[in-house]
């Protein structure tokens, strides 16, 4: 796992462990969208910055993801990371949840690159694959990218498999450049 | 004129004529020591300032049989230091030639490394160019001629490698 401020892994693992298995991938999107809605920089320096009170920090964040339907166990860790002045954690608590979460279930994310759309038997196909391959089950995201030409290049984790034809023209230009 | 007239000398001269021997007596006898010295003392000095002339004259002899000595040397040692300056710059002469020699064959070989090195980059940079513009044109070409069947085949090429590579 990649390395997290002990703070933010508190508050992950808190998380998790009110949850109880139960929503987790739903507790991350929501995660996620609290995060977005606070990406904008002045708002993020807001949410850090010492001129406003942890109450007013925590009235803010509820008005802010108000709109959200957020689930209660989202509100009440918002709600304490306000109360101890811990909002600016908030991303390293969703990727540090993320990290928890997955490890837990054995699941491996990644994305995967096309160079044209592939359909639902191939997504089926590659998973499965992957899923051989890594021992873990794979939740991967699909986009096009012609730049790749013709082919698939795909990262699950640590794994890379890059069968794009870009990949291969760069590794026969290096042999031959190495042949000279 | 009679004897009595003839050496008739008033006593008035005679008185003074005695008074005058007394002087000269006197002074004799007061200066007598003083004049000796005095005249002697110059001996003394005529004699010292002769034996310094004769030293002098001594010195600058034993001088001039230097000077003509070291003139009949200069006219024997003025042949024998033509002679080593002549050998000096000779051999400065060939060192310089030696040196000049050194530099250019220096010269020559940094200029064959520089032409070796600038051919040698110059096929390089063509090699380079040439592969660039093949992988242009091969990416170029696929991506006109290439079409579903291929990307399906690439994609069951794809599925299958991560299978082999378990």
């Amino acid at each position: 796992m990649k390395k997290y401020s002990e703070v933010s892994k508190r508050y992950a693992k808190a998380l998790f462990e009110t949850l109880n298995g139960d929503k987790e991938e739903i507790a991350l999107q929501q995660l996620r969208k609290v995060q977005a809605k606070i990406e904008n920089k002045e708002l993020k320096k807001l949410l850090s910055s010492p001129v406003l009170s942890r109450k007013e920090k925590g009235i803010a964040i509820f008005q802010i993801t108000a709109s959200l339907s957020l689930n209660e166990n989202i509100k009440g860790l918002l709600s304490v990371m306000a109360a101890k002045d811990r909002l600016g954690n908030l991303e390293e608590v969703v990727s540090c949840f993320e990290a928890i979460s997955d490890e837990k279930n054995n699941v491996l994310r990644g994305d995967v690159l096309s160079a044209t759309e592939i359909d639902q038997t191939e997504k089926k196909e590659i998973e499965r694959a992957i899923e051989k391959f890594t021992k873990r089950k794979p939740l991967l995201d699909y986009k096009t990218d012609e730049k790749l030409i013709g082919g698939i290049s795909a990262r699950a984790g640590s794994f890379t498999f890059d069968g794009s034809l870009s990949t291969q023209l760069l590794r026969l230009k290096e042999e031959v450049s190495k042949a000279n | 004129m009679t004897e009595h007239e003839a050496i008739h000398i008033p006593k008035a001269v005679l008185y003074q004529a005695i008074n005058v021997v007394i002087l000269i007596g006197v002074l004799y006898y007061f200066t007598k020591q003083k004049i000796k010295d005095y005249f002697s003392s110059r001996a003394t000095a005529h004699e010292k300032a002769k034996e310094n002339a004769a030293q002098a004259y001594k010195e600058a002899e034993t001088q001039h049989k230097d000077v003509v000595l070291k003139l009949s040397n200069l006219k024997e040692e003025e042949a024998a230091y033509v002679e080593k300056a002549q050998a000096e710059a000779k051999e400065l002469k060939s060192k310089l030639i030696r040196e000049a020699d050194q530099i250019a064959h220096n010269m020559i070989q940094d200029a064959k490394k520089t032409a070796a090195f600038e051919l040698e980059k110059a096929k390089q940079d063509l090699r380079k160019e040439a592969l660039e513009e093949a992988l242009l044109y091969a990416r170029e070409n696929i991506q006109k001629t290439i079409g579903p069947a291929d990307q399906k085949n690439l994609e069951r090429q794809f599925v299958d490698g991560i299978g082999a590579a378990q």
